[in-house]
């Protein structure tokens, strides 16, 4: 699979992978740029170019994944990117699937109680998953933009973070069980498919995001803290 | 692939425990009537299976409707010792007989096997109770196995149905009709 360069366009990038919209949106990126380089753009924009270009290709391909490249930016960078991915979950993602699953519901003519389970099901993933970014948002990257900064607490380490930190994926793969091979079909089948396109890109995303933060950010932060530990 | 399964007999016990014994043993679909006017024979029912008592299927209306019906597969329930064809089963006939006459009907493709293949009537046991919110060791105890019993049987039934978390298994127990929903209130349980 080719990489993309700093050559390259915002129109090329989409027209191989249009997945990867949402990615170029949290860089700030944007579209009507004309035919404007990622290094053009990237340069007028102030945005990290070897930095966006690693997380696109990444992202685009799965079996490319240097984690020493990665590791060598600063944690900081890689926060931030986290942080307007979880934006994008709170104000777009979960929204959208909740709004989904409601219509779900509401063609559903025969009133079956199976998908008012689904719902209470999807509530409580829901939950755990917001539960999940909350940690952290509040926990997490406070932590270690603390611990960059020289200014953390002595006694708080990642490990007393990760030992709490919730696993999300497990109930989205149920989810997905549930409803292609349970649940009988009595409602729309048109928004079912929409349904279950977002939860196949949110998961894909929550993939990735999670590669990111457990290859990457967490092991930064490991060396760190040893190195802190030695002096 | 589930397969229709209509018992036509006077005799509730019969039909009561020839329907227990084929669910038991069999991914089939059993209904049971008393007489042969019960069973109005509904079209959407494809060559079912037919468990007939004997006078019954020997009686002027059945013979009709066999005759005009697309050849459903027909079994006699008999008294009489001295049959042995495959096409009948005898009224104090062994548990094992009875599977013995009846395998063929039931027997898949591999295929149609793996397609039919829901859970086992123990997994089921051990579906119940994890959506009821014991713990392994509990269910152990209830059932009468040991914790290691219990967790191969998460394990399978985890692969069987691409379920995992405690929760969805209850959605899946909940919509299957494992768990009586009126003695439980959902939201406590999911």
């Amino acid at each position: 699979m080719n990489k993309f360069s700093r050559k390259d366009k915002v129109f090329d990038l989409l027209e191989t992978n249009h997945h990867l919209l949402p990615v170029i949106n949290r860089f700030g990126l944007g579209l009507g740029n004309k035919d404007k380089s990622i290094a053009t753009l990237c340069k007028e924009k102030d945005i990290n170019a070897e930095f966006l270009l690693l997380i696109i290709n990444t992202f685009n391909n799965e079996e490319y994944f240097p984690e020493d490249e990665l590791k060598a930016f600063s944690p900081l960078l890689i926060i931030d990117y986290l942080r307007k991915t979880h934006i994008h979950y709170n104000t777009y993602v979960l929204p959208k699937l909740q709004q989904l699953l409601h219509q779900l519901i509401k063609s559903d003519k025969t009133e079956s109680k199976e998908l008012l389970i689904i719902e209470k099901f999807y509530h409580k993933y829901k939950t755990e998953v917001l539960l999940h970014l909350k940690e952290e948002e509040e926990l997490l990257f406070p932590y270690i933009t603390k611990l960059i900064n020289g200014t953390s607490r002595k006694d708080y380490s990642i490990h007393t973070f990760e030992k709490e930190h919730t696993n999300v994926d497990t109930k989205l793969k149920d989810l997905k069980s549930l409803i292609i091979k349970y649940i009988e079909p009595v409602y729309d089948q048109y928004i079912c498919t929409e349904f279950l396109i977002t939860l196949y890109d949110f998961e894909k995303d929550l993939n990735d995001h999670a590669r990111i933060e457990d290859t990457i950010l967490i092991p930064i932060v490991l060396d760190i803290e040893r190195e802190n530990n030695e002096n | 692939m589930k397969t229709n399964v209509i018992i036509i007999h006077t005799s509730t016990i019969v039909c009561e425990g020839l329907s227990f014994i084929l669910q038991k043993n069999y991914q089939c679909d059993c209904k049971s009537y008393r007489t042969l006017d019960e069973w109005t024979q509904p079209e959407a029912l494809q060559k079912p299976l037919i468990l007939v008592e004997d006078i019954i299927a020997n009686s002027a209306a059945y013979l009709k409707f066999m005759e005009s019906a697309n050849t459903p597969t027909s079994i006699s329930i008999t008294h009489n010792q001295n049959t042995t064809t495959p096409y009948n089963i005898l009224i104090n006939a062994s548990e094992a007989s009875i599977y013995e006459c009846l395998d063929k009907y039931f027997v898949a493709s591999p295929e149609q096997k793996e397609e039919a293949e829901g859970l086992s009537k123990r997994e089921i046991e051990v579906l119940i109770e994890i959506a009821l919110g014991y713990s392994n060791k509990e269910i152990a105890d209830k059932l009468f196995i040991s914790t290691h019993t219990v967790m191969s049987h998460r394990k399978n039934i985890t692969n069987k149905l691409g379920i995992k978390s405690i929760s969805g298994l209850t959605v899946y127990a909940i919509i299957n009709n494992y768990i009586n929903t009126d003695q439980i209130v959902i939201s406590d349980l999911i």
